[in-house]
């Protein structure tokens, strides 16, 4: 009877007796010292079992962990330098290098917005000469551009003024005609004419 | 963690999200850490590889989960698998007897426990640690099968379903061998109070 009850005590500790069954066997512990005594033993026991503190994780397992799948998968996990934020990173900043280094060696300047007529003729043309345009006849300025550091107008003048303009402007001192080729619209020619800045141009 | 929980972190791990293997290493990492080293007859030097090794196979294997037992099941049984893996290897390499090198190690990595336990404690913390020692080898002198259920049962609190869904084992070989487990603590228990 002793023998058979012992093999209780577990089915006792984890709740797996019926109640008539437990009370049999708790009346049985009562009945026998030696029993009562193994029973406190194996309670004791089993306590401690389920107080066994628990350990601490040694320091940097995670990194630990990391590193052997960053290895195992030949970089392709847990890679500092290949996470997505750096990369797009790398990217953004490598197409702007390039592109700055690109600007730089064709020469290209960033565009500039078209001058207005007065600013250029306040700024860059001399009052002088832009009143020696305008007082030659049916003269119209209709737009300027610069290129580097010298001005350019642009005017259309009636075909017939056009001999006259060309000898003026021959002439001048400043302004120089530039366009040798004109292009015809309604009996209208298109001049470019480049205004230099600084002192006088020599004579040609 | 919530089923719906466990749901998306599974599914951002099939993803490959490092963030999600992350949070699932701190989240499991002691009761795995503990697990495994319990297993493995305290011994630090191997529950410190065998945990890591459960945490890749986790990484690698994550595709394989289907989702019929909890996440937390799944990860406890490559924990024992890789316990069990590890004791028969470490039992055909040194065939029984301790590695001198293993040894060393062992010394190294519990140095730092010898100083802690050099500070002087109150009476009953020293009673407890020399319980604790007791204990230690009363588990580590099992027999291995033995001492994995009696483990997963009275030192991680798991249901005997939980156990059979971690072993892989009938329910009644997991209640025998647990039985004769509980009775050979016992039986050291009762001659270490007596000394």
């Amino acid at each position: 009877m002793t023998q058979e009850t012992r093999e209780l005590f577990d089915a006792y500790v984890d709740n797996e007796l019926s109640a008539d069954a437990r009370a049999a066997f708790e009346a049985a512990l009562d009945d026998d010292g030696d029993l009562r005594s193994d029973f406190d033993d194996f309670n004791e026991s089993l306590a401690m079992l389920r107080n066994l503190p628990q350990q601490r994780v040694p320091d940097r397992f995670l990194l630990h962990v990391q590193q052997r799948i960053r290895k195992r998968t030949r970089g392709r996990y847990f890679n500092y330098y290949r996470q997505p934020s750096m990369v797009l990173e790398a990217a953004v900043c490598a197409i702007l290098i390039f592109s700055m280094a690109a600007m730089y060696l064709m020469h290209i300047e960033p565009q500039k917005a078209a001058p207005d007529i007065n600013r250029v003729e306040r700024v860059l043309l001399a009052p002088a000469d832009a009143r020696f345009l305008k007082e030659f006849g049916a003269i119209d300025m209709v737009g300027t551009s610069t290129a580097g550091s010298d001005l350019q107008v642009h005017m259309e003048v009636s075909a017939e003024r056009e001999p006259a303009i060309r000898e003026a402007l021959a002439q001048h001192p400043r302004l120089d005609l530039i366009a040798t080729s004109v292009h015809r619209r309604d009996g209208m020619v298109w001049l470019k004419v480049r205004a230099l800045p600084g002192p006088r141009k020599s004579p040609l | 963690m919530t089923p719906e929980e466990e749901r998306r972190l599974v599914k951002a791990l099939r993803r490959g999200d490092e963030k999600a293997f992350n949070r699932l290493v701190r989240e499991f990492q002691t009761p795995v850490y503990n697990l495994v080293y319990r297993i493995m007859g305290h011994r630090r030097e191997d529950a410190w590889d065998v945990s890591q090794e459960v945490f890749i196979t986790v990484f690698r294997a994550i595709d394989g989960f289907r989702g019929d037992a909890k996440l937390s099941t799944w990860i406890y049984r490559i924990a024992v698998n890789h316990s069990r893996n590890r004791l028969k290897y470490l039992a055909r390499r040194r065939q029984g007897q301790h590695d001198a090198l293993d040894d060393v190690r062992e010394k190294r990595m519990s140095a730092s426990e010898e100083f802690q336990s050099s500070i002087p404690r109150p009476d009953n913390e020293v009673e407890g640690l020399r319980a604790e020692a007791f204990l230690k080898k009363a588990i580590a002198a099992l027999d291995p099968e033995q001492r994995a259920v009696l483990i997963l049962r009275d030192v991680q609190s798991m249901t005997y379903d939980q156990i059979v869904e971690v072993t892989g084992l009938p329910i009644g070989t997991v209640k025998s061998r647990i039985h004769r487990a509980r009775q050979a603590v016992q039986k050291a228990y009762k001659a270490w109070k007596g000394s």
